[in-house]
C-alpha cells in the first residue's frame, strides 16, 4: 500500500518486524497445541471446564473486545475527526460493564453453553431458532470481517500481500482453535491482551513524551482545538445515535456471553466481564486518541494519508461521476459529494496508525506494535470461530441431529465445524474485504433481535410475555432492513438504533395485546434469576 | 469542547491502568507458577 516507505525501511528494521511477528505466531501455535492436552470433555472444549479466575476472564474479554476496528480503525477515525471518535467507543466498554454487573452472574449461574439456550429457557423454541440464526449471522459476518482484517492489517503494516496474510494468519487461528477449543482461545487471548496493552499503552506514552505532553501536542498546528470539539464533524443527533448503536450493537454477542460461561463462579463472571469494561474504558479511548493526534503531528503520516486520499479519489472518479449524473437536485448532489469525500478521508485515515508505527517508532517498538495490532485482530477472530463451532454442536447437532451423541462425537463435530468455518471464512475474506461494511451490517441486525430478550430476561421477565418478546425479535430486524435498505437511514439515525427502538415498541404493544398474566410464577421458577439447573 | 487538562489527566489514568493490570497479571502468573512447582 505504501511501497515508498517499505523501500526506505532498512534491512535491520524489516528483520526486526518479521522476527517479532514470527516469534509471536510461533508462541500462539505453541500455546494452542499445548492446550489440546487439557481437552477431555465437551465442557473443556466449549466452556474451558468453567474454571477461569476473574483476571483471566478480564483479559480474554478485553482482548476479544479490541479487534482491528477498535485499534487501527479508531486510531484512523481519531486522526480524521478528533475526540468524538474516541468518545463514541466508550459505548462499547460501557456495555461490557453493564453486561458484567447485571447479566454475567445470571448467565454463569444458569450453567449455559450458548446464547440460544438462554433464549430457549425464557421464550421457547421459536425464539431459540431466531437466536440461533441471529447468532450465526453475527458470528459468520464477524469472522469474515476479522479474517479480512488480518489480511488488511498485515498488508498495511508489513507490506505482505493481503491474500497470503489471510491464508497464513487464518491457518494459525484455525489450527489452535481446532485442537484446543476455547481453552486455547483463552490462553492465546491472555498473551494477546498483554502484547496489546503493552504495545498500545507504551506507544501512546512514548509519543506523548516525544511531543512534550498534551499541552505540547495540543499546541501543534496540525492538531488544533477543533480536535477536542465533540461536534466538529458529526451532528449531535449522529453522535447520540451512533453512541446508542455502539452501546447496543455488541451487547451479549456470543463471544462475550461465552466469557460469562467460562468463569469459575458468578463472582468471577461479574468481576471479569465488568472489570474488562472498566479497564478498557480507562485505557483505550484516550490511548487511541493520543495515537490519532500524534499521527496528525507527524508530517510523514500526513503526506502518506493525503497521497492515499488522492489515489482513492482518482480510482473512484469514473464510478462516482456516473452516480452524481443521476442526481438532479443540486443540494442532494452536494450532500453526496461530501459523503464521497468523507468516505475517502475515512478510508485513507486507516493508514495513519501503520505509517506512524513505521516512521516514528524504533524498529523493536514497531515490531511489538505490529504484533499488538495483529494480536487485536486474531483474538477477535478466534473467539468467533470457537463460538460458531459451539453453536453448531450444541444448538444444531445436539438438538436436531443426534441428541444422544457422546462427548467424542460432539468434539469431532466441533472440530470439523471449526476447520470448515475457518477455511470458508478465509475464502469469503478474499472475496469481500470491506471490513467496515460487514461489521456495520451485522451490528445493525444483532441489537434489534437479541438485546431486548436479554434485558427483559434479566429485569422484568414474565412467562406470559414470551410472545411479545418473540414478536419484537422478528419485528426489530425487519424494521432495521426497511430503515437501512428502503429508506437509506434518514435523519442521521443509524439502522441498528432505529430497529432496537422499534423492537422495544413492538414488545410494549405485545405486552398489552398478546397474552394475559395467569397465576403468579414462583420465585426461581420463571427463569429470571439463575433459572435452570447447572448443565452437566 | 473537552479541555486539554482533562485529556491530560485521563491519559495518566490510561497509562497507569495499563501498568496496574500488567503487574497484576504478572503477579498472578508468578503465583500460579510457584504453586505448580
Amino acid at each position: 500500500m505504501f511501497d515508498p516507505l517499505l523501500a526506505e525501511l532498512s534491512f535491520t528494521g524489516r528483520t526486526w518486524e518479521l522476527t517479532t511477528l514470527a516469534v509471536y505466531l510461533g508462541g500462539l501455535l505453541w500455546i494452542g497445541l499445548r492446550s489440546a492436552r487439557e481437552i477431555h470433555t465437551v465442557d473443556d472444549y466449549t466452556v474451558a471446564g468453567r474454571g477461569m479466575p476473574w483476571i483471566i476472564v478480564l483479559a480474554t474479554t478485553a482482548a476479544t473486545m479490541v479487534g482491528g476496528g477498535a485499534s487501527i480503525g479508531y486510531v484512523g477515525k481519531c486522526y480524521s475527526i478528533g475526540i468524538a471518535a474516541a468518545v463514541i467507543t466508550c459505548a462499547w466498554h460501557l456495555q461490557l460493564i453493564f453486561t458484567g454487573v447485571f447479566l454475567a452472574p445470571r448467565l454463569r449461574g444458569m450453567g449455559l453453553v450458548t446464547v440460544a439456550q438462554y433464549v430457549d429457557r425464557h421464550y421457547g423454541e421459536v425464539a431459540r431458532r431466531i437466536a440461533v440464526v441471529s447468532g450465526a449471522v453475527f458470528l459468520v459476518g464477524a469472522l469474515v470481517a476479522q479474517m479480512a482484517a488480518i489480511g488488511t492489517v498485515t498488508e498495511l503494516v508489513l507490506g505482505i500481500p493481503g491474500q497470503w496474510a489471510v491464508l497464513l494468519g487464518g491457518a494459525v487461528v484455525v489450527l489452535y482453535s481446532t485442537v484446543g477449543g476455547i481453552r486455547a482461545v483463552v490462553k492465546t487471548d491472555v498473551l494477546q491482551f498483554v502484547v496489546l496493552v503493552a504495545g498500545i499503552g507504551g506507544a501512546s506514552a512514548w509519543l506523548l513524551w516525544k511531543h512534550g505532553g498534551w499541552s505540547g501536542l495540543a499546541a501543534h498546528p496540525e492538531v488544533g482545538s477543533e480536535s477536542f470539539n465533540l461536534t466538529s464533524h458529526w451532528s449531535t443527533t449522529r453522535l447520540v445515535t451512533l453512541f446508542g448503536a455502539f452501546l447496543l450493537g455488541e451487547m451479549m454477542v456470543p463471544p462475550y456471553a461465552v466469557r460469562c460461561f467460562i468463569a469459575r463462579d458468578e463472582s468471577a463472571a461479574r468481576r471479569g466481564v465488568a472489570g474488562g469494561g472498566v479497564f478498557l474504558l480507562l485505557f483505550l479511548p484516550v490511548a487511541t486518541f493520543t495515537l490519532g493526534m500524534a499521527s496528525r503531528a507527524e508530517p510523514r503520516v500526513q503526506q502518506e494519508v493525503q497521497r492515499e486520499y488522492q489515489e482513492l479519489q482518482a480510482s473512484n472518479r469514473v464510478t462516482r461521476e456516473k452516480q452524481l449524473a443521476e442526481i438532479e437536485d443540486p443540494a442532494a448532489r452536494a450532500v453526496r459529494v461530501a459523503e464521497f469525500e468523507s468516505a475517502d478521508r475515512g478510508q485513507a485515515g486507516q493508514l495513519a496508525f501503520p505509517v506512524l508505527m513505521r516512521t516514528t517508532f524504533p524498529p523493536w517498538l514497531a515490531g511489538v506494535m505490529i504484533a499488538a495490532v495483529i494480536a487485536a485482530v486474531m483474538s477477535s477472530a478466534d473467539s468467533c470461530l470457537s463460538c460458531l463451532a459451539t453453536s453448531v454442536m450444541e444448538d444444531v447437532y445436539r438438538v436436531h441431529i443426534d441428541p444422544q451423541a457422546d462427548d467424542r462425537r460432539l468434539l469431532q463435530v466441533a472440530r470439523w465445524t471449526t476447520v470448515l468455518a475457518g477455511v470458508l471464512s478465509a475464502i469469503c475474506a478474499l472475496i469481500w474485504s470491506n471490513i467496515a461494511d460487514i461489521l456495520e451490517f451485522i451490528y445493525d441486525f444483532w441489537a434489534p433481535s437479541m438485546v431486548l430478550p436479554f434485558i427483559v430476561g434479566a429485569f422484568c421477565y414474565r412467562r406470559h410475555q414470551a410472545k411479545a418478546v418473540v414478536a419484537s425479535m422478528i419485528a426489530g430486524p425487519l424494521a432495521t432492513a426497511v430503515w437501512r435498505f428502503a429508506l437509506e437511514a434518514p435523519l442521521d439515525i443509524s439502522p441498528g438504533f432505529f430497529g432496537a427502538g422499534f423492537a422495544a415498541i413492538v414488545y410494549l404493544l405485545g405486552c398489552l395485546f398478546l397474552g394475559r398474566p395467569s397465576e403468579p410464577v414462583p420465585a426461581g421458577a420463571d427463569g429470571s434469576d439463575g433459572a435452570g439447573e447447572e448443565q452437566s | 469542547m473537552i479541555p486539554v487538562w482533562l485529556v491530560s489527566i485521563l491519559h495518566v489514568v490510561s497509562v497507569a491502568s495499563a501498568v496496574v493490570i500488567l503487574v497484576a497479571m504478572g503477579v498472578m502468573a508468578w503465583r500460579g507458577w510457584r504453586a505448580r512447582h
